[in-house]
């Protein structure tokens, strides 16, 4: 049996009788062989994570199928539509009301035709700008804007922070997440850390690992921290067209006093409720 | 919906068959059919709003189907209704444990005691699992994929050397291992270490 099989088979408690016995033994007095089991385990426990949250995303697109037929169904019934008047109009009462061929034709049709081309101008007017909103990623790039290096500007830190905030300010993201992710290590505590992790993950194209890196500071952070986590959090799905839930984001920094980002949730969400 | 009970066998018969596509159906049946019996029950019981009970909505059929796929719930004992609703009441523990301690064991509801409440955890997890992500994304779609299939939804090999078209189930193996070795390296060629 190759290596990989041996400890696959030992985590799965596949390992019996002998070959337990002498598994344990050789993980006794092999450290390397023990560092590789642990990290079998954290790779398994990844893939399990990734298959999760896979799993969790189609649950959401459930909840938003099942809530728009909710709202579609409220609407339906709130506004039922109105009966026809002519269901029951007799053959005899629609010839009397046949006007004469020819007599007031030209009248009656300038008199239809001009009301009608202002209520098609006035609806075109209405309607452009709903018919041709911004996109949703165009809505994203004219609103997002990176989470500012507060580093160099103070000539903060060791060596390792200022080689990840390089690769962040030269927009490698992939490298500047590794960095980042590296120090926070021994600094689990240090908030303006998981920003530029978070930021690094959403412009890597990283949607689950974004948001729950942003669920993490708003749950845990300060307020400087919280609120632009927040933000970020409703541009992470707005990037990735989930509209029900950049809107519900949006709402929740508006009905919070004083939010930083407040009177760019708002402008952002007035365009949202365009699309 | 069909019964709860035939649902639930439905289920572990396509888990067992590896029908990733037609397990998806089932479980999206089960999601559609108990919704709106358990939010308005939520609601009600506890007083959270429609938003929240939402959420918890969700969280409990993630980890109703982890329950599922690691074979803990294999049979049932009492209704699935009962089930999904003792799972929901005890995201709500947890949930709201945070701002009022530990919760005694013996308010998560009987029936789900034996179960695999972790993934409230799991989710709370980040440096390792953030990197092992990265990792993975760097894989092909179809090592993704196996390593999905077997390492997430515990499908058994034949099962998925069938459904992802393998010549045999010793070929879907050693294409496992293959990525498995190849998520390794990524993991020991990069400067940070798990």
């Amino acid at each position: 049996m190759e290596e990989m099989e041996l400890i696959e088979a030992y985590v799965e408690g596949k390992l019996a009788g002998e070959s337990l016995i002498s598994f344990e033994a050789q993980l006794q007095s092999d450290a390397v062989l023990r560092n590789e089991v642990a990290q079998f385990r954290v790779l398994i426990s990844g893939i399990n994570l990734a298959g999760e949250r896979k799993f969790s995303q189609k649950v959401r697109e459930w909840e938003k199928a099942a809530t728009l037929l909710d709202q579609a169904t409220q609407q339906s019934q709130a506004s039922p539509l109105p009966q026809s008047a002519e269901t029951t109009t007799s053959a005899a009462a629609k010839s009397d009301q046949t006007p004469e061929p020819g007599r007031t034709a030209s009248l009656t049709w300038l008199y239809a035709a001009v009301p009608t081309a202002v209520m098609v101008i006035l609806l075109a007017i209405w309607v452009y700008p709903h018919l041709f909103p911004p996109s949703m990623e165009e809505l994203y790039t004219q609103n997002f804007v990176p989470y500012p290096d507060l580093y160099t500007s103070m000539g903060d830190g060791p060596d390792a922070r200022q080689a990840a905030i390089a690769f962040y300010n030269e927009q490698n993201y992939e490298q500047a997440a590794e960095s980042f992710t590296h120090i926070l290590q021994t600094q689990s505590k240090d908030y303006q850390l998981y920003m530029y992790v978070g930021i690094s993950y959403l412009e890597s194209g990283l949607k689950a690992e974004a948001l729950q890196t942003f669920d993490h500071i708003i749950a845990n952070a300060p307020n400087n921290y919280r609120e632009p986590a927040q933000w970020y959090k409703a541009l992470t799905y707005l990037k990735y067209k989930q509209l029900g839930e950049s809107r519900d984001m949006l709402q929740i920094i508006l009905a919070q006093e004083s939010h930083a980002y407040q009177a760019r949730a708002q402008r952002l969400l007035k365009k949202l409720r365009k699309l | 919906m069909k019964e709860g009970r035939m649902l639930f066998e439905q289920i572990l018969s396509a888990h067992h068959s590896g029908d990733e596509g037609r397990l998806e159906k089932l479980m999206e049946e089960i999601y559609t059919g108990y919704r709106p019996e358990f939010l308005s029950w939520l609601q009600r019981e506890f007083q959270i709003s429609a938003y929240y009970a939402s959420e918890i909505y969700q969280k409990t059929m993630v980890i109703f189907y982890s329950n599922i796929k690691n074979g803990k719930l294999h049979t049932l004992t009492s209704k699935l209704k009962t089930y999904i609703f003792g799972i929901g009441k005890h995201v709500l523990f947890e949930l709201r444990r945070e701002d009022k301690g530990s919760t005694p064991y013996d308010e998560i509801p009987l029936e789900v005691q034996g179960l695999d409440l972790g993934y409230l955890e799991r989710e709370k997890q980040q440096h390792q699992d953030s990197l092992v992500q990265l990792f993975l994304s760097k894989l092909s779609e179809k090592c993704r994929k196996i390593l999905e299939l077997y390492y997430f939804h515990n499908f058994s090999m034949e099962a998925i050397a069938n459904n992802l078209n393998y010549q045999s189930e010793d070929v879907a193996k050693k294409s496992k291992y293959e990525c498995l070795k190849r998520l390794r390296k990524l993991a020991n060629d990069s400067s940070v270490r798990l």
